[in-house]
């Protein structure tokens, strides 16, 4: 009988099992020691001989696996106190839970890969578990998200939920998961958004009744804003909420122009000064206002600069207002920035709060809003119009690798 | 592979059912094969049981048999077990105070470097940028993922009325769940485990080795004694 071998076995490691506590624990360790070592050659052999043929770096024994006594105490976490655990099976969670981690990594990147961005941050680890299946995970795993940017002060990007995702049958009747708030010094600031504010600094609650759709889950931003945005490295950044226009525009004295709009401002920036620009486009054409950046752990420089630029496709031509102009600095491959208009006093003394988001090329962006600009000196310049480019994001279906 | 052609066909057939079936039915088709293929219960019912002898001469006699010490299964099916489990976390998280998020963030249960160099194992991921709060997702997830992993086998063992959890638990997890078939690899289904017997002494680099065969202990402390010498 096929049993019987089994049984065997068992009862082996039972009678093996039949020792102190304290000691068992010991030799659970050291047999754990060597069966890392074990399974690391053995799965090193495999990775080299299927898919690196010609590679002979392999990670080191340890760096491999999760410490199997971490993985022994969390599963122990899920069983009866009086249970044992066999030694394959420590060693079997301990090397799926190390495939589990570098599988939604790896679908995080390609996730990161057609959205163009080059930083993988939680937003995407969430988002590929979505796209592959693990929807129980979900909803967990995006409290939790919020709760660590409450606790940490941090403001992230509003999360896309995937097309693949399927919400799971124990939590049809929940609601959604809505975003959290935080207090700092400058106010309640919300864990799941992001404005940017050019002009003094205006203290406002976020009206979540207005913004939050309970239907379809998440803020109410532009439908086809997937995969749109990439904060850098999270950090404490103080960002500001705007719900009035005219208390903004009469409290700034210095003429500076306030945007807004419901969902997450296009933020560009100069990889050779590091001079940030809001995006606002207008029937003209896209026009960058730089922001100074304040209280960043990356200690960038306060660049004093003109006060407006104008980007110019490569099929496009600016013309040059007449005020005193400078040269064109590259931003992107596709694109030239001119600086029109020079008054570096206007803003020399505004305090601007915003996040790092690096640039997008052929980034769309629609305004549902629009503020006058109040500088009597600026005034728009006619540019080529720019052409009106469709994005379309096509759909993916869940990659689930198989070696 | 081809020395088991039956297990192949009922994999290929189980695939089949799962792609076709919704996901209720689903459930209900992998619980009814749950009971009826278990390797280690051939006779589910108490009924059908054989009784204990008296005087056995092996103390862990009563393991093999039905022993009324061992309570029955929590949970009547895996799907109530999994959905359970998932509410159950989901408002655990939900209650999490915002001091305890900074404690839990700053004492993850695994260490927080080592989440990240296995996110870079992929050649995908090594051109990539990880932010600061991907480790400490990512290791909140992996716990998630051990804690399922976890219960899921461990079902298999309370409708067993056994105390072991073994790795064939474990994979009768993994092969029931669509989720886990990127492990597919790691647990090839239903491989009776043999002791090998390779010569002593060093092993060749160039031979392959089944993941799924176990040594025994003695050529595993001499492998461990040639991977610790070749790393000193």
């Amino acid at each position: 009988m096929d049993p019987k071998p089994i049984n065997e076995g068992m009862l082996l490691e039972d009678h093996d099992h039949g020792m102190p506590e304290e000691e068992e624990i010991t030799e659970d360790d050291m047999n754990g020691i060597h069966n890392i070592e074990e399974d690391t050659r053995t799965i090193s052999e495999i990775a080299m001989e299927l898919h690196h043929p010609n590679k002979s770096q392999v990670l080191l024994d340890q760096e491999r696996f999760l410490p199997i006594a971490n993985v022994v105490r969390i599963m122990k976490t899920q069983m009866d106190p009086q249970a044992k655990l066999a030694k394959d099976a420590k060693e079997c969670a301990q090397e799926c839970v190390s495939e589990f981690i570098s599988f939604i990594a790896s679908e995080a990147a390609e996730i990161c890969n057609i959205t163009k961005r080059k930083t993988i941050t939680a937003d995407d680890l969430l988002t590929a578990m979505e796209a592959t299946g693990f929807d129980n995970y979900a909803e967990p795993m995006r409290i939790f998200l919020q709760k660590y940017r409450q606790a940490h002060k941090i403001t992230g990007p509003i999360h896309r939920t995937h097309p693949d995702y399927v919400r799971p049958p124990q939590f049809q009747m929940d609601p959604f998961v809505r975003p959290l708030f935080f207090d700092t010094e400058q106010g309640r600031r919300c864990t799941e958004t992001q404005y940017v504010i050019n002009g003094s600094e205006i203290v406002k609650n976020a009206p979540l009744g207005e913004e939050w759709n309970e239907q379809t889950g998440t803020l109410n931003t532009r439908a086809d804003g997937y995969y749109m945005e990439e904060p850098m490295e999270p950090m404490p950044m103080e960002e500001v909420e705007i719900e009035e226009h005219e208390e903004i525009i009469e409290q700034d004295s210095l003429g500076a122009i306030a945007l807004e709009q419901q969902g997450q401002m296009q933020i560009y920036v100069d990889p050779k000064t590091k001079q940030h620009f809001a995006a606002k486009e207008t029937p003209n054409g896209m026009e960058l206002y730089p922001l100074i950046i304040q209280d960043t752990p990356l200690q960038l420089e306060n660049v004093s600069g003109p006060n407006q630029f104008v980007m110019n496709m490569p099929d496009g031509r600016a013309i040059p207002h007449g005020m005193g102009q400078e040269e064109p600095q590259p931003v992107s491959s596709s694109s030239v920035m001119r600086k029109i208009g020079q008054n570096p006093s206007s803003y020399a003394q505004q305090h601007h709060h915003v996040s790092h988001v690096e640039q997008h090329d052929d980034v769309e962006y629609e305004e549902e809003e629009e503020v006058d600009q109040v500088e009597e000196d600026t005034v728009p310049v006619p540019i080529a119009p720019r052409p009106a480019a469709t994005r379309v994001q096509p759909k993916r279906t869940p990659t689930k690798r198989k070696k | 592979m081809s020395q088991f052609p039956e297990v192949l066909d009922n994999n290929l057939l189980h695939a089949e059912n799962n792609e076709t079936a919704e996901y209720i039915q689903n459930d209900g088709t992998n619980q009814s094969e749950v009971f009826m293929e278990h390797p280690y219960t051939p006779n589910m019912h108490p009924i059908n049981m054989p009784s204990i002898v008296e005087g056995a001469v092996h103390p862990y006699n009563n393991l093999i048999h039905h022993n009324d010490a061992i309570p029955p299964a929590k949970y009547a099916s895996m799907r109530q077990m999994t959905e359970d489990f998932w509410r159950e976390k989901k408002q655990k998280m939900t209650e999490i105070s915002e001091e305890d998020m900074l404690n839990k963030s700053k004492n993850m249960s695994v260490p927080m470097a080592r989440v990240k160099k296995i996110m870079r194992i992929d050649d995908d991921v090594r051109n990539f940028m990880i932010a600061s709060d991907a480790p400490i997702f990512m290791a909140q997830a992996a716990e998630f993922f051990i804690e399922e992993m976890t219960a899921m086998g461990w079902q298999y063992v309370s409708e067993a009325r056994r105390r072991i959890l073994q790795k064939a638990d474990i994979a009768s997890a993994v092969q029931k769940s669509d989720q886990f078939d990127f492990l597919i690899d790691f647990l090839p289904p239903k491989t009776v485990p043999t002791t090998s017997t390779n010569g002593p002494g060093h092993m060749s680099e160039d031979s392959f080795q089944d993941p799924n065969m176990h040594s025994d202990f003695h050529q595993r402390t001499s492998n461990s004694s040639v991977n610790r010498s070749h790393h000193n």
